[in-house]
């Protein structure tokens, strides 16, 4: 899946979809751990809308509208003027704004490397040991349909 | 048009409740022709424009308003702001603008190359708002047409009186012309094409 990052990859793209993907729990768990300090106002207050998401037939046939989902969004402004956004799926508010506060945190040079260590790495494990439980547990229910092949005798 | 997306300033407080006073506050304005009128909830406005400009900008402004910036007050500051804010494109064609924004010192020959809208839609004409200094309600020029009762006393103290021939030709263009807002501070008044100046 081209939106899987690879883990340390310190790019303002991989941090944005993994603080999107993690719970809001854990990010109010780092956020009282790393963040508590730090004041910081709206620009843009969490608002609720729909994106229209689309695919692709076989990944490169035509474009469809596959359907509309349900994202939140939200920007902060930090006390030093740093601004952050978040996009994510689904109406939890707070998780957006929690979202926008960590990435302009990680725009702070001075800070980045420790945010990348304590927060944006364990969540990104987190997130993948989740996936591949999940694998596991699809591939493990997998049925060959060898004795469906027709044409033989 | 490439520029940074994150403003400097804050828009309105409360998004929701904050446009839609405003938007009272401008539809009052228009229907009492040369009162002022006050916006209680006025957001962070960026640098070169007043409190009251950018929150009739915010609150009227959207994907569908090309807005044009006189090049007095057209900053990459107030660009950034209307884009993120308001999500409106900002036209370099006066022609094509739904709202024109002028500052004090703009030049107002550009107020000739506004749409003034057509015979069958009158509607498709150019909103000017303009920033002013300050808007006094003396005895300067008296304006009558609805929304009137008798008279009413509007200036704006320090303008070039030029406006004022500009007014008076749109008023001639009835029922196609220009509508004014103008704002000063956390103030505005609006003059509809249809309100008269009299002597």
């Amino acid at each position: 899946m081209a939106l899987d990052s690879s883990p340390g990859d310190p790019s303002r793209k991989n941090w944005m979809g993994i603080l999107a993907r993690a719970s809001e729990t854990d990010l109010e768990n780092f956020w009282q751990l790393h963040g508590q300090e730090e004041d910081y106002d709206f620009l843009r207050r969490p608002e609720i809308g729909l994106v229209m998401v689309q695919g692709r037939a076989g990944g490169t046939g035509g474009r469809f509208n596959l359907g509309e989902m349900t994202v939140t969004r939200c920007s902060v402004r930090l006390s030093d003027g740093t601004v952050g956004h978040a996009y994510i799926a689904g109406r939890n508010q707070r998780h957006a704004e929690l979202a926008a506060a960590f990435d302009a945190l990680l725009q702070n040079p001075e800070r980045q490397e420790e945010i990348e260590d304590t927060v944006i790495t364990p969540l990104q494990k987190r997130h993948q040991q989740g996936r591949d439980d999940r694998s596991k547990k699809a591939a493990a229910t997998k049925v060959d349909f060898y004795t469906m092949v027709r044409g033989e005798d | 048009m490439n520029y940074s997306t994150s403003p400097s300033a804050l828009g309105f407080d409360n998004p929701v409740f904050d446009a839609t006073a405003t938007f009272r506050t401008v539809l009052e304005a228009m229907s009492r022709p040369a009162t002022i009128q006050s916006i209680r909830h006025v957001p962070d406005a960026p640098s070169g424009i007043g409190p009251a400009t950018a929150a009739v900008l915010l609150a009227l402004a959207d994907m569908d308003t090309p807005v044009w910036l006189a090049p007095e007050v057209a900053s990459d500051t107030l660009r950034t702001y209307l884009h993120f804010h308001a999500g409106c494109p900002v036209t370099d064609a006066p022609e094509a603008a739904v709202f024109a924004l002028l500052g004090r010192e703009s030049d107002l020959g550009v107020i000739d190359k506004l749409a003034i809208g057509s015979a069958e839609y009158p509607d498709r004409s150019a909103t000017v708002i303009i920033d002013c200094e300050s808007l006094s309600s003396d005895p300067g020029q008296n304006f009558t047409g609805p929304g009137i009762k008798d008279t009413a006393s509007f200036d704006i103290p320090g303008f070039p009186p030029a406006i004022w021939y500009l007014v008076d030709r749109n008023q001639a263009l009835f029922p196609l012309g220009l509508d004014w807002i103008f704002t000063a501070g956390s103030q505005l008044a609006a003059l509809p094409r249809t309100s008269k100046r009299g002597s």
